[in-house]
């Protein structure tokens, strides 16, 4: 589990040393670095600004007297998984560290949820704490990072998507942030061979790309929009990343795995560049990724992983749609059931592999597989919705596990402290809870022979009312997401408009 | 010849102009550089920009490398510099110890920052230069990192690639590894993805159906040790995916963690929160054993088939959606 990391001193590394001075643990860009205390500094009057955007005055509110509390119930039935598990653990010799440090975040997210159902002063179930999270982003997005952010030079526009999407998500709308986001986009483009990179100078890199675009599309901006060089864009992408199997690299000569071709599939849809050549031969390469356990691995024959299963899933799911692809490419049956095994039956999250810890941030990696999972297997005449997974479960362990109520953020599991990374995921996470995703197969139908990336927006979005799917909790909420996306519903599709609209 | 040990100390860059970064004071999320790292990127980027790659090139790539060593733009600008000076060196032999050098180099990077995107693919792209590579060498440095972090994502893909790039899937050091890390810890899934991959992934070389025979009964008997581990659960129905065998042979291995028929679901269900986790012991050993009950009668036992999905709805209670959606199927 571990406690935040340190800084890490410029001279800190040490060749051939033994010390490892910081973790890594995020998907996508393999850093892990956390806030510094002394670059803390408080932007109150931002934070009031955003707060009176939200219509907000206080952090906790009370149990609604009316409510069924269907949190409560989940909470208790989690309390209860526990007292009433079977003891699989108690053999010996096979009482490895896998299950010491399971234990470990059981017992850890159990204390916590008993002590919300045992509690006799009847004290506030947790609730987003938005109040203290627009804070710890706001405060961030604005103020320099110190040198020890050094590690994350590359990642630049990572860094502004986890905060600019995690705000938006929280129901803010930009303001002057706009025009910035989309200098700082625009000045990580690498306007000599093509792509944008993680910032100034860099080479492109299609991950950076991603995540820019998102951002980009955030900015609103036609003049902005104009700037970006797409055929230089699809040049850089056919020449530097497309791989003959189908499959594509994050940068020229770049790793290739499941991660790049969701975000080249991603960018090439939001900039209308999508080419037959570009998508050849993907959908299969992406099929071979599944392992025997039934998720994704980076390429063929790794390890089913939460992070690479999302990025395979969403990408064949841009391709068409969800019944026809995830049946066509890959083993349905076998997908569903890895992803609903990812969920803890006693702390409620989602874990990215067999036999590993939950973390916050699979709230989106496996949390995001169910919009199109559930797409995959909807039934129109049926009304009464479950979903595939525990919603309530997943909603407890974010609400209640992975916040830093007093600080801000939120973090991956207890222990921890808070990141932007994480704080984006669970958010996403939770707005997955909240809403129910369908396929609109008719308006596929009509478009599908319009465009290659036509099934990325077919999709109809429901804010879930029944508590015993998911409590219904007006403070909570959160806006609904593009699932192949993962940002905010209808900023990237405006974009994609202005880019289609451009190419007439 | 190049030496890892020669730092920018010992080159001049008296005609470098660095190139500026023109990036405005006050932008969105600004990383306030040190003067060292502005002086660094911007000779690389100077070098760049005029694709020079020389030994002082390559030792300002190393000090880039150390204050950051996520930058993939400098990765790759060193990786373009070894191959364009291994490229131009007289024999074979020398490019082969040129090419160790930086192996050794990278090495050292690698034991620091093992999570690391960048460090292990130019660690394949280095072997894929190098005119004579050794996998075998690569073996300490993995071992290294995998036993202290045994579920390490990219050293198990970097393991992954040699064993494919130089077909090692029958080596004798291969299985031995899978061994060792499952005798330490028989729920590392790494290791067990590893292992599926080593017999059932070698395009060259089918498996007998005598050693697929002892795949199963290997996995079997791990099983019996510690029912409740999916990683080997998944394993064994994963071979019946693979080979096509009929699941129904495992009818009577299931049985042995959960006999169905005998379990009254009133003896699951929870009365007021006392503890009865003791009776429930004694009738499921492991709920993947029940789930692959469902799945077995699914067919032509279907009433077998509910009752299984009933029981896990009472003992695996936060999948409960999932039992109810197999329950819909058997419809």
């Amino acid at each position: 589990m571990g406690g935040g990391s340190t800084l890490v001193p410029a001279n800190a590394f040490k060749r051939g040393g033994k010390e490892i001075l910081f973790k890594y643990r995020w998907f996508m860009i393999g850093a892990d670095i956390n806030v510094d205390e002394a670059s803390r500094i408080k932007d109150v009057e931002k934070v009031n600004f955003l707060l009176s955007l939200l219509g907000r005055k206080r952090t906790v509110s009370t149990r609604e007297s009316n409510s069924t509390d269907y949190q409560y119930e989940n909470m208790l039935q989690l309390v209860e998984n526990y007292k009433n598990r079977i003891n699989f653990y108690n053999d010996d010799d096979t009482n490895t560290v896998t299950i010491k440090d399971q234990k470990n975040v059981e017992n850890s997210c159990h204390e916590i949820y008993a002590s919300y159902v045992n509690d006799d002063n009847n004290n506030d179930f947790p609730k987003l704490a938005k109040r203290e999270h627009l804070h710890f982003l706001s405060k961030s997005f604005k103020t320099e990072f110190p040198g020890s952010y050094v590690v994350l030079d590359s990642s630049q526009t990572w860094i502004l998507y986890w905060i600019a999407n995690a705000l938006m998500l929280l129901g803010v709308e930009l303001e002057e942030e706009k025009e910035q986001i989309a200098k700082k986009v625009l000045v990580a483009q690498n306007n000599q061979y093509g792509g944008i990179g993680g910032g100034e100078g860099q080479l492109g890199h299609i991950a950076s790309t991603y995540s820019a675009l998102l951002v980009f599309s955030y900015s609103e901006n036609k003049d902005f929009w104009s700037q970006i060089d797409r055929k230089k864009m699809y040049h850089w992408m056919m020449t530097d990343l497309k791989q003959p199997n189908g499959s594509f690299a994050m940068h020229k000569g770049g790793e290739v795995d499941t991660r790049a071709v969701y975000c080249a599939l991603t960018v090439a849809s939001m900039l209308n560049i999508m080419t037959p050549e570009l998508i050849e031969g993907t959908a299969e390469w992406l099929g071979k990724c599944q392992t025997l356990e039934g998720g994704f691995g980076g390429s063929p024959s790794l390890e089913a992983h939460g992070g690479y299963s999302f990025c395979a899933v969403a990408s064949l799911c841009l391709l068409g749609d969800p019944k026809t692809m995830l049946s066509k490419y890959c083993n349905l049956p076998n997908l569903i059931k890895w992803s609903v095994d990812r969920q803890g039956g006693i702390e409620g999250g989602f874990s990215g592999r067999s036999n590993k810890l939950v973390d916050g941030c699979y709230s989106h990696w496996i949390g995001g597989i169910f919009p199109f999972l559930e797409a995959a297997i909807q039934n129109d005449n049926n009304d009464s919705f479950k979903g595939l997974f525990n919603r309530n479960g997943l909603s407890n362990y974010i609400l209640g596990c992975c916040q830093d109520i007093e600080g801000g953020g939120l973090f991956d599991k207890p222990g921890c402290r808070p990141d932007f990374y994480h704080t984006n995921y669970t958010l996403v996470g939770l707005s997955h809870c909240q809403h129910q995703y369908s396929f609109d197969y008719k308006k596929y139908e009509l478009l599908k022979d319009k465009c290659l990336d036509a099934a990325a927006y077919c999709y109809d979005v429901k804010m879930l009312k029944d508590d015993s799917v998911i409590e219904f909790c007006k403070e909570n909420m959160l806006r609904p997401i593009n699932p192949v996306f993962g940002a905010v519903n209808g900023y990237v599709e405006a974009m994609r408009q202005f880019y289609f609209d451009s190419s007439e | 010849m190049s030496d890892a040990s020669k730092t920018m100390e010992d080159f001049s860059y008296d005609d470098v102009t660095p190139m500026p970064f023109n990036e405005p004071k006050g932008s969105l999320c600004r990383i306030a550089y040190s003067a060292e790292y502005t002086t660094v990127m911007g000779i690389i980027r100077a070098f760049l920009s005029v694709k020079e790659y020389s030994e002082r090139a390559l030792a300002a790539t190393a000090a880039a490398i150390e204050l950051n060593p996520a930058h993939y733009t400098v990765w790759s600008y060193r990786y373009d510099i070894i191959k364009n000076i291994s490229e131009s060196l007289e024999s074979d032999t020398k490019r082969q110890q040129y090419i160790d050098e930086e192996l050794e180099y990278n090495e050292s990077v690698a034991i620091n920052y093992p999570k690391n995107y960048q460090i292990w693919n130019y660690r394949e792209l280095l072997i894929k230069l190098h005119p004579n590579p050794t996998p075998k060498k690569e073996f300490p440095l993995l071992e290294a990192i995998i036993i202290e972090d045994n579920k390490n994502y990219h050293t198990w893909a970097y393991r992954t690639w040699l064993v494919s790039y130089f077909n090692l899937f029958d080596e004798e050091s291969e299985i031995n590894f899978v061994n060792i890390l499952l005798a330490k810890d028989i729920r590392n899934n790494s290791a067990w993805n590893f292992r599926f991959f080593l017999k059932f992934n070698n395009n060259n070389r089918k498996l007998t159906e005598e050693e697929i025979e002892k795949e199963i009964s290997h996995v079997k008997n791990s099983i019996s040790h510690a029912p409740q581990n999916s990683s080997s659960w998944n394993y064994l129905t994963g071979i019946y995916d693979r080979t096509g065998k009929d699941i129904s042979e495992l009818e009577e291995f299931c049985l042995e963690f959960g006999s169905i028929d005998d379990i009254l679901i009133e003896d699951l269900r929870t009365n007021d929160g006392e503890d009865n986790s003791d009776d429930v012991e004694v009738i499921v050993k492991s709920v993947y054993a029940v789930e692959l009950l469902s799945n077995i009668y699914a067919k032509e036992k279907k009433a077998k088939s509910l009752k299984a999905l009933e029981i896990l709805t009472e003992i695996d209670p936060i999948r409960e959606n999932y039992w109810s959606y197999k329950r819909s199927l058997l419809a």
